[in-house]
Parts: C-alpha cells; sequence; structure tokens
C-alpha cells in the first residue's frame, strides 16, 4: 500500500538547544503545548515530571537535558512543548525548545553524523538527513529511555 | 492478501483450541485426582469422557494427528469405564493423568511452535490400548453382574442398582481385589452428583479478560473524572440542576465501580487447581501421605491478586511438603498419624482476604535457624541470643537463608521465602508465621481486596501533594507549637529524632528529607507545628514528618513508568481532582531506605529489652516500709493481695515462718534475709502484721512489712537501675528515695522453683 510507504518517510520535527531532530510520525502519538507538571523528587536529572495527558499518567523527559547535562528547562523560561512518543508499549513526552514541520525525508540524502555533536547527543541519534539547507537527527527514541536506565545504574 | 486472511483466521481457531483444550483438561485434572480419592461418581467420568472426546475431533479437525490419535486412546478406555466394562483404578487414573500431561505438552508445542512436537508416544498409546481391557477374570466377573442387571433397570446409574439391588452382585463386588475402588459407596456419590437442573450455558458467558481489564481501566478513569466535577461542583453552593445531577453521577459511579470490581473477582480455587496434583504427585515420590483439605476455595479475590500470589502459594506448600511434613515413618514414632495433614484455607476479614497454610509436620527447629543465620553471617552471636522465638522463626524471611540440608529439585535452594514475603508485599500484603516445633506450622496470608482504588490519605511536603495508602496508616499527631516545646518531646538516638508515642519510642523520618527536598531541623530550638504520621512497615511503626495533612480520598493507583519504577520512595501516581499528578508514597521503600531508621529501631529494641522489667509510663505503685529507713515499692499490679495477719497464726516450723493461708501453707518472708542492706521487719510489740501476697506460677510468698503507706502514680523518671539482687532500681517516689523490689528474684530466692509447695 503506498500510503504506508509514504508515512514511513515522514517525519516530525523540533529544535532542541538549537539542534534540528526529527522524529518518525509513526512513532509520535500527538504534540502540545507545555502542561503543569509535578516532579518526581529522587528521579534521573532527565526526568522533569508527571503529567496528565487525558487521565494518562505521562513521563515527561527533559531532551534538552540529555542534550546537554548543563541545560535543562527551567521553570522560568518559555515554556517547552511536549512530543508524545511510544516507545514500546508505553508513552513518553519529549519536551522540546518548538515545533517544526512535517516533512518528507529522501533516502538518498543520508549521511553520517557530522563530528561537531557532542557524545551525548550522538548516542540520541539513529542517523542524519539532508533536508533543504540544513541537517536533521533521526532521535533514536528508545534511547531516551535507556540513556537513563545507564545513567540511574 | 487471502493467504493472510486465511492466516489469521486459522491463528483464531488454533488459539479458541488450545484454550478450550487446557480448560477441559484443567478440569478433567481435578475430576481424576477425585476418583483416586474414591469419590466415584458417573457424572464425573462423563465428563472426562466429554472433554476428551471434543479434543480428540477438534484437533483431528485441523490436522493434529498425534493428538487425535492419543485422545481416541483415551476415550476408548473411558467409554469401556462409562459401559461398565472396565473399573476405574489407581493405575488406570495414573495412566489417565499421563495422557493428561502429554495432551498438555502437546497443546504447549502447538502454541509455541505451531506444530505437536517431536515426542513419541507410542508407548503411552499401547499402555492405554491394554488397559482398555479388562485385566482379570474378576473384572469380567463384575461385569456379567452388571450386565445381568442391565436388563432390569434402563437408568444410567448401574453401579448404584448392582450394589443397593439384589444382595449377591453385591458380595460379588465385594470379592474383587481391592484394586477396584469401591462402589459400595456409591449410592451417596449419586444423589451428589446429580446434575443441577440448567445446563451450565444459559447463565453465564464466556468475556476475554483483556475487555474486563478495559472496563476496569475506564472505570478508574470515570472515577477520576467524577472526582473532578464533585470538587468543582462542591464550590456551587446553590442548589441547581448541575448539582443534582453531579451527585447523582457521584453515586452512579460509586456503584458502577464497586461492582465492576465484583466482575474482577474469581474465587480464591482458581489459585489452588494445581495443588491437589502436584501434592498427590509429590507425596508420593517423597513416600509420604499427605492429605490436602481445602477450606473456603469459594473466597472470593481480584483476578490480578490471584496471579500474584500463585507462585508464593505454590512455594509454600512445597516446602510443607518437603521439609515441613515427615514421613510416615517419622510420624509414627512422633506418635502423630501416619497421613499428614496440610490445610489450605481461605476467609475475609476486616476487609483482607487471609489464607492460611497450616501443616502438622516438624514445625520450624528454631535452633537449626538461629544455626544457619549464624553461619551465614546473618546474625551475630549477641543477637541471636537476644531474639525471641518469633523473631527467629521469622529469620527464614532472609534473603539466602534455607536450612534445607539437601537441597532437592522441589526447594531448598534458599532463593524461597524472601521472594514470597516480597512478593505478597509488593500486592500490598501481609505474612506472618507461627511454628511449634514438632507440631507443625501456620502460615498465615492477608491480602488486600482490591488494587486498583484505594482510600489514601493526602499530604503536602514542599508544596507538592503526596498520597499515603490507608493501609499503612496507624494515626496522626500534631506536636503544636503552642504545647510543650518540641525539644521536651522529641529525643534523639543516634542523632535520629525519635518521639516518645504512649511510652514507645517511634523513629521519625522527614519525608522532605527522605525526598531530598529542603526540610527545618528539628533539634532547632523554635520548630513550629510538625506533624506526623504515624505508619506501620513489616510491623514496626514509624512517624513520617510531613509539612501539611490534607485530605482523606479514594484514589486510582496508576503505575509509574519504567524509568521510575526502580524508586524505592514511589508506589506509583494518581490523579487528583484538580487534574494535577500526585505520587503514591511506598511506606515500605520510605522506612528501608532511612538507614538511620534501621540503626534506631536496633537501639530501640536493646534499650526496650534491658527496660523489661521497667515499666515507661505511669504505673500504681504500692509503697510500703520494710525495717528502718527501708521504703520500697512494687507495681501494684503485681501483688495478689494484702493481708493483715495475726501474729498468733504464724507458726515457725524449720527455720522458717509459715502460715496457713486459703488452704495451703504460705511462707512468710522477711526482705531483709534476701535483700542486703536491710534492716528486718520488727513485730514484736504488733498484734498483727501486714503482708504482701505475691504468686508465680505454682508458688506464694507472703512478704512481711512494717507498714503499708500508699499506692500511687509513678513513671520512674527520676533514678536509676540497679545491680543489687531483688532490687530493680532506687527511685524518686513522693520524694523519697524508693527501692522498687523485684518480686520475681525474690520469689525465686525464697522458693526455688524445684521446691514445690505442698498440696
Amino acid at each position: 500500500m503506498t500510503n504506508g510507504t509514504k508515512m514511513n518517510n515522514q517525519c516530525c520535527t523540533f529544535y532542541v538547544n538549537g539542534c534540528f531532530f526529527g522524529v518518525n510520525v509513526l512513532r509520535v502519538r500527538e504534540v502540545i503545548r507545555a502542561q503543569r507538571m509535578t516532579p518526581v523528587p529522587l528521579a534521573p536529572e532527565t526526568i522533569k515530571g508527571l503529567i496528565n495527558l487525558r487521565g494518562e499518567i505521562v513521563t515527561a523527559i527533559d531532551l534538552r537535558k540529555m542534550v546537554d547535562p548543563d541545560k535543562g528547562f527551567k521553570s522560568k523560561e518559555s515554556d517547552p512543548m511536549n512530543v508524545v512518543v511510544r516507545i514500546g508499549d508505553n508513552v513518553v513526552s519529549l519536551l522540546v525548545d518548538e515545533i517544526g514541520d512535517v516533512i518528507t525525508i529522501d533516502q538518498d540524502n543520508m549521511e553520517d553524523p557530522p563530528n561537531t555533536i557532542s557524545p551525548a547527543t550522538r548516542k540520541l541519534v539513529e542517523s542524519v538527513y539532508k533536508v533543504k539547507d540544513k541537517l536533521m537527527l533521526v532521535l533514536n527514541v528508545d534511547a531516551t529511555i535507556q540513556t537513563q536506565a545507564e545513567m540511574s545504574l | 492478501m487471502d493467504e493472510d486472511m486465511d492466516d489469521d483466521f486459522l491463528q483464531e481457531i488454533l488459539a479458541e483450541l488450545i484454550n478450550e483444550s487446557n480448560e477441559g483438561l484443567d478440569q478433567v485434572e481435578k475430576d481424576l485426582i477425585e476418583l483416586e480419592s474414591n469419590t466415584y461418581s458417573e457424572d464425573t467420568i462423563n465428563r472426562i469422557f466429554r472433554v476428551v472426546h471434543t479434543i480428540k475431533g477438534s484437533s483431528g479437525a485441523v490436522g493434529f494427528n498425534t493428538i487425535m490419535n492419543l485422545a481416541h486412546k483415551g476415550e476408548n478406555l473411558l467409554d469401556n469405564v462409562r459401559s461398565g466394562k472396565i473399573d476405574i483404578t489407581p493405575e488406570r487414573v495414573s495412566l489417565l493423568l499421563k495422557l493428561l500431561d502429554a495432551l498438555r505438552d502437546m497443546f504447549e508445542s502447538v502454541e509455541t511452535s505451531g506444530n505437536e512436537g517431536n515426542t513419541d508416544y507410542s508407548d503411552l498409546e499401547e499402555s492405554l490400548k491394554y488397559a482398555s481391557e479388562p485385566i482379570s477374570e474378576m473384572e469380567t466377573q463384575v461385569t456379567s453382574v452388571k450386565e445381568g442387571t442391565t436388563d432390569q433397570n434402563p437408568a444410567p446409574d448401574r453401579f448404584s442398582d448392582a450394589s443397593s439391588g439384589a444382595t449377591d452382585p453385591t458380595s460379588n463386588i465385594n470379592e474383587v481385589p481391592n484394586t477396584a475402588l469401591k462402589k459400595n459407596g456409591e449410592t451417596q456419590g449419586n444423589t451428589k452428583t446429580k446434575s443441577s437442573g440448567k445446563p451450565i450455558s444459559e447463565s453465564f458467558i464466556r468475556v476475554d479478560v483483556k475487555q474486563l481489564d478495559l472496563l476496569m481501566n475506564m472505570v478508574g478513569e470515570l472515577v477520576l473524572a467524577r472526582n473532578q466535577i464533585t470538587q468543582q461542583v462542591s464550590l456551587i453552593s446553590e442548589e441547581s440542576v448541575l448539582v443534582s445531577a453531579a451527585q447523582r453521577l457521584n453515586m452512579i459511579t460509586s456503584e458502577l465501580q464497586q461492582n465492576m470490581m465484583k466482575t474482577r473477582m474469581q474465587p480464591v480455587e482458581s489459585a489452588w487447581t494445581k495443588f491437589p496434583r502436584v501434592i498427590r504427585d509429590y507425596s508420593s515420590k517423597l513416600n509420604k501421605k499427605i492429605n490436602l483439605i481445602m477450606e473456603g476455595k469459594e473466597t472470593e479475590l481480584d483476578r490480578t491478586l490471584i496471579d500474584a500470589i500463585k507462585d508464593p502459594l505454590m512455594h509454600i506448600i512445597r516446602n510443607s511438603v518437603d521439609h515441613g511434613l515427615e514421613g510416615p515413618d517419622e510420624r509414627r514414632e512422633a506418635g502423630k498419624e501416619e497421613t499428614g495433614t496440610l490445610i489450605l484455607r481461605a476467609y475475609h476479614e476486616s476487609g483482607l482476604v487471609n489464607i492460611e497454610i497450616i501443616d502438622d509436620g516438624r514445625g520450624i527447629n528454631v535452633e537449626r535457624v538461629k544455626k544457619k543465620a549464624l553461619e551465614k553471617g546473618i546474625l551475630n552471636q549477641s543477637d541471636a541470643d537476644r531474639l525471641s522465638e518469633k523473631d527467629a522463626v521469622n529469620l527464614i524471611f532472609h534473603p539466602g537463608f534455607s536450612t534445607a540440608e539437601q537441597v532437592s529439585d522441589i526447594s531448598g535452594r534458599g532463593v524461597g521465602m524472601d521472594v514470597v514475603k516480597s512478593n505478597i508485599e509488593k500486592i500490598g500484603g501481609s505474612v506472618d508465621f507461627r511454628s511449634v516445633q514438632g507440631k507443625g506450622t501456620n502460615l498465615k496470608i492477608k491480602i488486600p481486596l482490591t488494587l486498583a482504588i484505594i482510600p489514601a490519605l493526602i499530604v503536602t511536603s514542599a508544596n507538592e501533594r503526596f498520597a499515603i495508602p490507608q493501609m499503612s496508616l496507624l494515626e496522626l499527631v500534631r506536636i503544636g507549637s503552642e504545647e510543650e516545646s518540641s525539644k521536651n518531646v522529641l529525643d534523639f538516638i543516634c542523632g535520629t529524632p525519635v518521639y516518645r508515642l504512649r511510652g514507645n519510642l517511634l523513629p521519625l523520618v522527614s519525608l522532605n528529607e527522605q525526598l531530598g527536598l529542603p526540610s527545618p531541623d528539628l533539634s532547632e530550638e523554635n520548630v513550629e507545628d510538625i506533624n506526623i504520621v504515624v505508619l506501620q512497615s513489616e510491623g514496626k511503626p514509624f512517624g513520617l514528618i510531613v509539612d501539611e495533612i490534607n485530605d482523606s480520598e479514594e484514589i486510582v493507583v496508576k503505575p509509574l513508568g519504567d524509568q521510575l519504577k526502580h524508586i524505592p520512595a514511589y508506589a506509583g501516581a494518581t490523579i487528583m481532582g484538580d487534574g494535577r499528578v500526585a505520587l503514591i508514597l511506598d511506606v515500605l521503600g520510605i522506612a528501608n531506605s532511612s538507614k538511620a531508621m534501621s540503626k534506631v529501631n536496633d537501639e530501640i529494641l536493646h534499650t526496650q529489652e534491658n527496660n523489661n522489667h521497667v515499666m515507661n509510663s505511669e504505673q500504681t505503685m504500692l509503697l510500703f516500709e520494710s525495717g528502718k529507713n527501708g521504703r520500697m515499692a512494687v507495681p501494684l499490679s503485681n501483688v495478689d493481695r494484702i493481708e493483715e495477719l495475726g501474729k498468733n497464726e504464724f507458726q515457725h516450723v524449720r527455720g522458717e515462718m509459715v502460715i496457713e493461708y486459703r488452704g495451703k501453707i504460705l511462707k512468710i518472708i522477711d526482705l531483709s534475709k534476701y535483700i542486703s542492706g536491710l534492716d528486718p521487719v520488727e513485730f514484736c510489740n504488733k498484734e498483727s502484721i501486714q503482708v504482701i501476697v505475691y504468686s508465680s506460677g505454682e508458688r506464694r510468698i507472703g512478704i512481711m512489712v512494717s507498714e503499708i503507706i500508699d499506692v500511687t502514680e509513678s513513671d520512674l523518671s527520676i533514678g536509676e537501675t540497679k545491680n543489687t539482687p531483688g532490687v530493680l532500681g532506687s527511685y524518686s517516689i513522693r520524694n523519697t528515695i524508693t527501692d522498687l523490689i523485684d518480686l520475681e528474684a525474690v520469689i525465686d530466692m525464697a522458693v526455688p522453683s524445684n521446691q514445690k509447695m505442698s498440696a
């Protein structure tokens, strides 16, 4: 079915710390604006808190902190946006700076990750595509929870 | 595309087949075990036959020929039993059980790999074929008897007619060797097993468990939404359609919730199904005779909990069979019946489901347990000496503990009981273990009726709300700043604040501190109101200090994501009435992670043990004088009577002063004889003498005193303990230094326990 193949190549994009990321649309459940968050004391640094998504309790992961451990969303700054993604049976919300468009990627434009990205970022990157005049880093969604497991060990 | 659809269709059929077959086989297993213990019934045989027959047909239809052939052989055997050609013997039952296992294995293989597997069952088929024929002349004799009676009575209950009809057939049946299970008792069996009027298919329907879980989830959401609406509407004071509609919504939701819970309730029997078979197999393997009694199997429990307790129960039962219950020889030597008893009992009590597992076996050998614990370094010698019997028995719950000399494949690997305990505590339950050496053990498990919606206390700390399950809640205490300053009421042991609650020391934990949030220093002079939530964890109470105590609410427990599951302080999360998320505290987790608390608890145990004789709170004391300047006291509760006895009633016998008292001889003593540094009681110029009568078990003494002064309350706060035998300590009572007498020690000195009082 041609529809399926088309969706496979569409990415929902967003910005984190100036980095341009994309996630396959099939993995994104929804995109919503900042929600009231309940912080979780004792949780790993990258977990900003819990949000109430129409009755479902979803863990919010601070992508900014994952990309650059020194930064992170602070309550005084502009509110982050939530990109709610599916990971296996679970659902997780990624906190990002700004939402971009939904774009179609061309397999031919796949490139190697540039040397300029930090090791922390590299762990989160699945692949890189050239899009118009920018480089889009395809986010490795599973790594957003994995790295924490490593971090909490 | 078509292939895909066929595939899906086939998958569905297979799933259905496997499901139904397994259910049928479970029932067959139950029935076979019943048959074995001599409760024969026509209905049972028919039921087993139908299941095997169905399996034969349906597996044949999808091409599982091995299953079909095996089932066919079984069907033949059962048919012959039905028609009376052969009897049900223990050997045949064992064979049918083997058939059952084989069928189960093949279905499992179908489930995992889509085919029947490679095992060769030709031996089993042969055995079944052989067993389908009458095996001895005796049997054919019985057969002919039955065939004789068939003509008279077309009713299906052939066997009962054979036994209750003409006398001759009955005596013939008696001659058949003991292998035939008794049919004489059949008459009773038949009346019991007549099938009830309505076919079962009309009153029940099958529902996919996933569907029920989905419904349960939705009801949970509804409860949350209802909470939100109720909260908002409560702000509206005037009566309106909205308010009354909200009230109706409230009622309906509560009822819906209750009834939804009921659908998920299953009788605990479903957790117990495997046990009869397991026990039968194990006990024959170990050559032990065990009688399993199951009481209260209709007691209902939420199905998620039933799943959770299956494994722990199995482990406990294995332990009983393996280690607890003795073999027939050992039991006979111990004066017990050769057949050991294992009782599984379930019942509802105070909002919890109680499950007891009782055996009349060896019990726990406390010395061996202590020894093992020492060996494994779980305790040191002084701890072991101080350990009460109850605590010693509970050592088996320690990780890595196992006193089994041989690790059998059944149990004894030392990974069992602690996992059992933690599994049960995970679902909010508790385990209590009692044992009498030589007599048996009693394990009691308590579990809450349901997990999903629980009553909880909401507290606030560091501006965030937290929920504490009411199950762990003992009481709430507030130390107001306007009352005695916190300095008087809080003590510090090993640097940890402790609160004296009605004489008992309660270790305190600051929630803020545990969560790494800013918290006030309690050792400061001017601390504001302190709110303490007294909680219970593993039977030991502790106090959780929070900023504010809010309401009690019913909350829906939602699990935390994988990333947060491992944090011991939290048990889950919930959505409050205003839509915000609140974390649910895990009481056990908080108790465990507060290291200071465990140190404090040890200290408390130590001090309380030392203070065994001394009471902490105010006590009623009997004050008296014994000799010149001998002010003394004893707890009034210990005193039997205070008597005033005429001097002439006293008699001197062999250097002792005795008196006839209530039909027995009572020895009268002067404390100065046993306690150093005291003056003797002077009674020469008195007509009567006051005597304090004290008894301990069989022994009784009368302590003569110079004067009984008064009865007073004292908390013994000012003073110290002493090492003088017979004297517990010296305390200031009513501004006079008073010796607190150790009555037990005195009676030990005056009437050593090997001396008996003459009747």
